[in-house]
């Protein structure tokens, strides 16, 4: 039996395997909706999506509360420092979902007013497609944080900092 | 009698634990912060804020009027037993109670003479 499946029989962890499940099960949103993505993003915690099922329905209005970030909506240039001050007062470790194709790059809106691609401004994890994606394409991307995260990928902010040095 | 709260203190410690354990355990599980921190000294205002506001004027008469209230407070509280005591200490502890509310005296009229009981000539 390999290792990991003698683990998972005896219920063993390794602490940071523990700690990552711990964080995947109450990843905190904050509320950053911009247009109409937000609408989407709001039906995620109504029942039919259901989003509590993964602790998340807690979306926190102070970012120093909040984990993840999910923008979504068109991304104005107006907008662009308050999103990148928020970002900077989320606490580590937090990831960024840029959820819409306006916050994935600019969208349908190629024109000087509107930031062509939130990954301009903060390192984005996870990028959820569709104009504007259904609330299951939305929790699909969270999944896949969440199965990224447990994989032991590094947030994004990490895989910047180490790529940079 | 002390047997029976015995579940108290077991519920007591209890309840002194599991704060101190999230605390601590934050404190264990804590990652370093990234380069940018710092936005995070300043208010939360929305992504707009500006950073620190710059030191208001105020009015130094309250913190004068707040710490004289205490001092004179003290003496109040020495004040009390005397008060419910007052058959039994006879004209003995009045006379000492006197001496200890002159002292007093002396510092209220040296307060009332400075000036720290004003607030000030401004309209």
């Amino acid at each position: 039996m390999g290792a990991d499946e003698l683990e998972r029989a005896l219920g063993l962890t390794t602490l940071e395997k523990a700690v990552r499940w711990a964080q995947t099960k109450s990843m905190w949103p904050d509320t950053f909706g911009l247009a109409c993505c937000a609408i989407e993003m709001m039906s995620i915690v109504s029942a039919r999506y259901d989003i509590a099922r993964f602790g998340m329905e807690a979306f926190r209005s102070s970012p120093r509360q909040a984990d993840l970030l999910i923008v979504s909506g068109r991304v104005a240039h107006k907008m662009a420092a308050p999103l990148r001050q928020i970002y900077d007062q989320m606490l580590e470790p937090k990831w960024v979902i840029a959820m819409g194709a306006c916050a994935s790059s600019g969208g349908m809106f190629n024109n000087y007013t509107i930031l062509q691609g939130v990954d301009r401004i903060v390192p984005v994890d996870i990028y959820v497609p569709f104009c504007p994606p259904r609330p299951e394409a939305l929790m699909e991307g969270i999944i896949r944080l969440h199965e990224a995260h447990l994989a032991g990928i590094a947030p994004a902010y990490e895989r910047k900092l180490a790529a940079s040095q | 009698m002390l047997r029976d709260w015995l579940p108290f203190l077991i519920y007591g410690l209890m309840a002194l634990a599991i704060p101190v354990s999230m605390i601590a355990m934050s404190f264990v599980f804590a990652q370093r912060p990234s380069r940018r921190t710092q936005a995070r000294t300043i208010p939360f205002e929305s992504g707009v804020s500006e950073g620190q506001m710059p030191a208001q004027r105020f009015t130094v008469s309250f913190y004068l009027t707040a710490m004289l209230f205490i001092v004179f407070d003290i003496e109040i509280v020495f004040l009390y037993p005397l008060a419910v005591q007052l058959n039994a200490l006879g004209w003995f502890g009045f006379v000492e109670f006197a001496f200890f509310v002159l002292i007093l005296l002396v510092a209220y009229v040296y307060i009332w003479r400075k000036g720290a009981l004003d607030w000030g000539t401004s309209g």
